[in-house]
């Protein structure tokens, strides 16, 4: 069951058309990849959906709520939550006064509060950080800190705009290990916009916009299959005597001792292995990416 | 509950924030300063030759005491006055704050409303304004008691100057609200805070009494509401000081030097009681919360 539908939407500003006409779903219990470029209409979408931003034109539907009716849009941020790229919470208060006062934000009762501070605190392991002050704590904290006051209320759908920017290899593992902690534990529909792609393949299904306009859809896999090849690297002393051989193959590098050939799909490597197996001492399949998927869709790298 | 825990939060980023407390009584130390070094003598020998014209005390009394006395009073009163502006400034540069941090748009995708967000602001910007100033009331009381022998307030003063620093605080906490709401970014903020911390002595005639001013200043200045704050202030603070220094002096003396010195007020020739001077702080601090609720709402709709 879908718990966003988005139909045409648009947000222009003036001649500027940040959204142009986007259409996606996302189900329930989901990760959701929306990935594109700096400019490409991510925040702008995820205000949008949020109820930040009006739209010029298109539907959208969160969490059985039409976006847009005064009503509605209250009951729509009843039922989500949202983690900015930057930190939001107030340095000078401590962890425990940040994320009450977020309960507060939804109206829940001094008891109700103190109950999900719990809850949120054990399932990121928050516990010891109660006391101290925000501002002093470390990236990856302050990242789980934010995860923490999002779930406050207990949102259905958690969106996550660029969650790890900016974060060293190991604080990114941690805040995608509490993502995914709480999609086991809890369930959570998640919307994630990064710029790292090994965050994008773990998604259940992704998008891909560039220019306010949606240039791909599907799960990693049918990305994979549709934008990229695999390849497959072979190891030989007698590449001039090799080489012959791959007629007919799309050779992408050569080297001394290493010749790769793009292929379409792990199994189309078998036939050129039985083919060439006396002359080569070893090879590799190396499966297509989600990065060589976002080249090729848009033709544009991620800068971050 | 949302709006008191919104309250709650702004007075604790205040309060927390040492720099924030200390630049907010940074135009107490420069009245200070100034007393001290520059303009106390000017004032002290003011009244001192007034006291040696008609004064009828026996031989051998200490005008300058006398006069020494009343001073350190009016001062206080400037102070008290300059306070709430210092203090409002500060923490309404909170509201400034979370919106360039982006901490605005977090709340907002909470149910709660701008007018909620305003009225924290606002609301916690009275309440420290109110408790900074009654912290100055009883520090300056005690010096003036116990440091220079002055008699201390009556119960009827003590109420005076409460309800003239609460009618102060939601002037001053209104008005720098609204113009808080066009203000982007923290250097800004804090630009306007330097020029407003420095005139706000001038505009209450605090640094240079009132009679010291060309008359078009004067003027000018019955169009701002902080020298009617100093006038209110000046004419509890001042008040039995006056009957007892002044007892031998002419009553067209006395009047003459309350309006020289700020204490009294007066526009076509006619004296501005004292009940309309707090007639015109409420209508300021009324009027510039309508237009701060207008503009919120136009922007609500607009966008959230």
């Amino acid at each position: 069951m879908a718990i966003i539908e988005v139909s045409q939407l648009q947000k222009y500003y003036g001649e500027i058309k940040a959204v142009d006409g986007i259409s996606f779903s996302v189900n329930e219990g989901e990760l959701f990849g929306f990935l594109g470029v700096n400019g490409a209409g991510k925040t702008t979408t995820i205000n949008i959906l949020s109820t930040l931003l009006s739209k010029t034109g298109g539907s959208v539907t969160v969490a059985g709520h039409e976006l847009g009716r005064e009503r509605d849009d209250a009951l729509i941020r009843r039922d989500i939550g949202i983690v900015y790229q930057q930190n939001c919470l107030d340095d000078i208060l401590t962890v425990e006064e940040n994320l009450l006062l977020r309960g507060y934000l939804f109206e829940q009762s001094r008891s109700k509060n103190r109950q999900k501070l719990t809850e949120v605190c054990e399932i990121l392991s928050l516990g010891d950080l109660l006391g101290r002050r925000y501002g002093k704590l470390s990236g990856g904290q302050k990242r789980r800190c934010e995860i923490a006051a999002a779930l406050m209320h207990t949102p259905k759908l958690l969106f996550l705009d660029e969650p790890t920017t900016g974060l060293d290899p190991a604080t990114r593992l941690s805040v995608q290990n509490a993502v995914g902690k709480l999609r086991e534990e809890m369930g959570m529909t998640v919307f994630l916009t990064t710029h790292y792609m090994e965050e994008a393949a773990n998604a259940d299904n992704i998008v891909i916009i560039d220019e306010g306009k949606v240039a791909a859809a599907g799960t990693p896999h049918e990305l994979k299959e549709r934008y990229t090849n695999d390849t497959l690297r072979l190891y030989s002393h007698e590449v001039e005597r090799l080489i012959p051989m791959l007629d007919g193959c799309r050779i992408t590098k050569t080297a001394a001792d290493c010749t790769e050939i793009e292929i379409k799909g792990t199994l189309s490597a078998l036939p050129i292995l039985n083919s060439v197996q006396h002359l080569i001492t070893g090879y590799e399949v190396i499966n297509g990416n989600m990065d060589s998927v976002f080249l090729n869709v848009t033709g544009k790298t991620l800068s971050i | 509950m949302t709006q008191l825990q919104l309250i709650v939060r702004n007075c604790r980023m205040y309060f927390r924030d040492r720099a924030a407390v200390l630049f907010s009584l940074l135009t107490m130390a420069i009245v200070i300063a100034l007393m001290v070094i520059f303009l106390g003598d000017m004032n002290v020998n003011s009244v001192t030759n007034i006291l040696t014209e008609f004064g009828t005390e026996p031989l051998g009394t200490n005008y300058e005491e006398q006069a020494s006395r009343l001073m350190l009073m009016w001062t206080i009163a400037g102070i008290m006055a300059v306070n709430a502006v210092n203090v409002s400034l500060a923490v309404t540069g909170i509201s400034v704050s979370d919106n360039a941090q982006h901490k605005t748009a977090s709340f907002l995708t909470s149910p709660v409303s701008r007018t909620t967000l305003s009225l924290g602001y606002i609301g916690a910007a009275f309440i420290c304004s109110v408790l900074m100033c009654l912290v100055t009331l009883a520090a300056a009381e005690c010096f003036a008691v116990f440091a220079w022998g002055v008699p201390a307030l009556s119960l009827s003063a003590h109420l005076k100057i409460i309800g003239i620093t609460a009618v102060n605080a939601f002037c001053y906490s209104s008005i720098l609200y609204l113009i808080s709401i066009f203000i982007r970014s923290n250097s800004a903020w804090s630009g306007f805070g330097t020029v407003i911390g420095t005139l706000v002595g001038f505009l209450g005639a605090i640094y240079v009494p009132m009679g010291g001013l060309p008359q078009y200043v004067q003027s000018g200045l019955k169009f701002t509401p902080v020298i009617y704050s100093s006038s209110l202030y000046r004419q509890v603070f001042t008040e039995e000081l006056i009957s007892n220094t002044f007892k031998a002096v002419p009553d067209a003396v006395i009047e003459e030097y309350m309006e020289q010195m700020g204490i009294t007020l007066s526009a076509g020739g006619d004296t501005i009681s004292a009940f309309l001077q707090i007639a015109i702080l409420i209508f300021c601090g009324i009027i510039a919360l309508s237009a701060a609720a207008l503009i919120m709402k136009h922007r609500s709709v607009k966008d959230r």
